[in-house]
């Protein structure tokens, strides 16, 4: 007692280390792990000014939220200090090709050959903007509508604008557009949108000549000046016209999954047949090293592509004891009905129809087999909707058609997916898988990985479908 | 006329003093201990949970026959691991005598990670 007296302040500082020390240890400090900001809803909001004439600088200033801006070439050349590179110019005649080609140094060049920048093409995040040359439609040997279609289908986007300067008065043009899946034209004042897609109307939507679209009059607001906003948020897409408050004067709703079930071309709904529906029983297995994946020779183990595909994308059989094989003998993994997982979250809880045990393994393995009637030449589309936590594998017939959330390549009982937010029925377009479906017997496979060997959240639900036209 | 200031200082402030010092130096000298890294392109990131040894694979090929041993005792050797985050349950890294890894207050002090190169030739990487 006399000691700790004497030295009762350096006594106290290393009781209070030893305090702050063992505080640190038993806080369990993480050791990985990261936070992520929460992701804005909004995927895009651009801005259009309709008219010709008009200020546009104090809207650009005002509707700072807005990523990008339209306008004519002529309603820009009368604000030459506007012109910026948030700017898209729509080229409209009122100057030539070569002085548009040389007022605006930040629209890509020659993106169709033969138009200088008279046709340009922008995306941002899932939106796609098509700017043409409305003089040169009526041309023979045009190519805009083939660039357009060409350009849709090779890079899809969930949606899709066209301007133009004016109507081309072409029914083959409109129903090129409607092929190719456009969601919106704009011509000055007017929204021409593809009636399939609308939700909600504006109040001023009128039938038009052309087969599939109807017309928003702009010209008939009564408010004026306003901009037309276009802006996202998932599937949805909002088409507003607002004042400079910001206040919404009329607005038009479409959901572009609308468009996915049907065929543009000819306006047939095309023909939905479900192989796998959801809330069906699968079979299922934790990790553990008796799960098997081979490595095929010649197979990439780390690359993109399918990791059952070689270089030359030649099918590589997987040897039966590979638990994604068709062949596979999974007689004796447990049944259970979807959605399969286990969650701390207690609405999300409610969902799970069969429970699975917190294993070591930060991974659990489906298998379903399906039978297919039809043969798959005479399928136009492969839909999966799947529903997952945190990142997922799926194979059909022993080849990846689908993959989120986890690193590309092999993968083994003891691989961890990225941190993910739960999905909940995500639609994916696997046209491009169609040819690994057989006539007959096929077998779905799916490996779920948490993103942490703690974490107590692992869901999933598969839907698989196929379309006919 | 010279102050001496050690004289209005006292000798019990001076024993707090020097005893408030060393702890510094101490502390300062436990931190500065942390090797410097070897090498100049991550190999591999390693991470500790309770229960498991986190092994992020940097470097883009499957590491294949691996052997990883944690405070140069425990192994753990697995035919292929990918160029993915794995987790390896420590429960599973056994000592010579086939006892399982205990984590401890102390525990896992250092990692070795030995891999096949792409020529075939052991690499040896240590944290």
């Amino acid at each position: 007692m006399v000691i700790i007296s004497k030295y009762k302040l350096s006594f106290s500082l290393l009781v209070l280390i030893c305090v702050l020390w063992c505080s640190f240890y038993w806080t369990r400090v993480p050791m990985a792990g990261f936070k992520t900001p929460a992701a804005s809803s909004i995927s895009f909001r651009f801005g259009y000014f309709s008219e010709q004439e008009g200020e546009i600088g104090d809207s650009i200033k005002q509707f700072r939220d807005v990523s990008y801006f339209v306008a004519s070439d002529q309603l820009l050349q009368s604000h030459p200090e506007t012109l910026a590179s948030q700017i898209y110019p729509i080229y409209d005649g009122s100057t030539t090709e070569q002085r548009f080609n040389q007022a605006y140094p930040h629209v890509p060049t020659g993106t169709l050959p033969g138009y200088g920048k008279s046709v340009y093409t922008a995306s941002h995040g899932n939106a796609r903007m098509f700017f043409l040359n409305a003089d040169r439609l009526s041309d023979a040997g045009d190519d805009q509508l083939e660039w357009i279609r060409r350009t849709a289908n090779e890079n899809k986007k969930l949606f899709n604008f066209v301007w133009l300067s004016k109507d081309p008065k072409l029914p083959e043009v409109w129903n090129a557009f409607r092929a190719a899946g456009i969601n919106a034209v704009f011509i000055h004042d007017s929204v021409y949108v593809l009636k399939l897609a609308v939700t909600q109307q504006s109040s001023d939507d009128m039938p038009t000549e052309y087969e599939g679209w109807e017309v928003w009059d702009l010209n008939r607001l009564k408010e004026k000046p306003f901009i037309t906003v276009l802006e996202a948020t998932d599937n949805t897409l909002f088409i507003k016209a607002e004042n400079k408050q910001g206040q919404v004067l009329d607005q038009l709703e479409q959901d572009a999954q609308n468009l996915a079930s049907w065929n543009l071309t000819t306006l047939k709904e095309k023909q939905e047949i479900p192989l796998v529906g959801i809330q069906s029983i699968w079979r299922y297995h934790s990790g553990s090293e008796a799960i098997q994946s081979a490595l095929p020779e010649g197979g990439d183990l780390v690359g993109e592509g399918p990791i059952i595909e070689t270089s030359h994308t030649e099918t590589v059989p997987l040897p039966a004891n590979d638990w994604r094989s068709p062949e596979y003998n999974d007689s004796d993994w447990k049944f259970g009905r979807a959605p399969l997982g286990n969650t701390n979250n207690g609405e999300r809880q409610t969902y799970v129809q069969t429970n699975l045990e917190t294993v070591k393994s930060p991974t659990y393995y489906f298998r379903k087999s399906f039978d297919l009637d039809v043969d798959p030449k005479e399928l136009s589309d492969l839909v999966l909707n799947i529903a997952y936590e945190d990142g997922y594998a799926v194979y059909l017939n022993g080849q990846e058609i689908s993959r989120d959330a986890i690193l590309s390549g092999i993968l083994t009982e003891s691989s961890l997916a990225f941190p993910n937010e739960f999905t909940f029925y995500r639609r994916i377009d696997l046209k491009a898988h169609l040819n690994k479906l057989l006539k007959g017997a096929n077998v779905i496979a799916v490996e779920v990985h948490r993103s942490h060997p703690s974490s107590p959240n692992l869901f999933f639900d598969l839907a698989l479908s196929v379309e006919s036209e | 006329m010279r102050i001496n200031l050690m004289n209005f200082i006292s000798k019990p402030t001076m024993r707090i003093g020097s005893s408030f010092l060393l702890i510094v130096c101490l502390a300062s000298m436990m931190t500065g201990c942390v090797p410097a890294p070897t090498s100049p392109v991550p190999i591999a990131e390693i991470g500790v949970t309770n229960g498991h040894l986190l092994v992020q694979n940097h470097t883009g090929h499957v590491w294949f026959n691996a052997k990883i041993t944690i405070d140069d005792k425990y192994t753990y050797k697995v035919d292929v691991l990918p160029a993915v985050k794995s987790s390896l349950p420590l429960s599973d890294f056994v000592d010579e005598q086939g006892h399982s890894y205990k984590r401890g207050l102390l525990s896992v002090r250092n990692v070795t990670i030995d891999v096949a190169d792409t020529m075939g030739n052991i690499r040896h990487f240590r944290w």
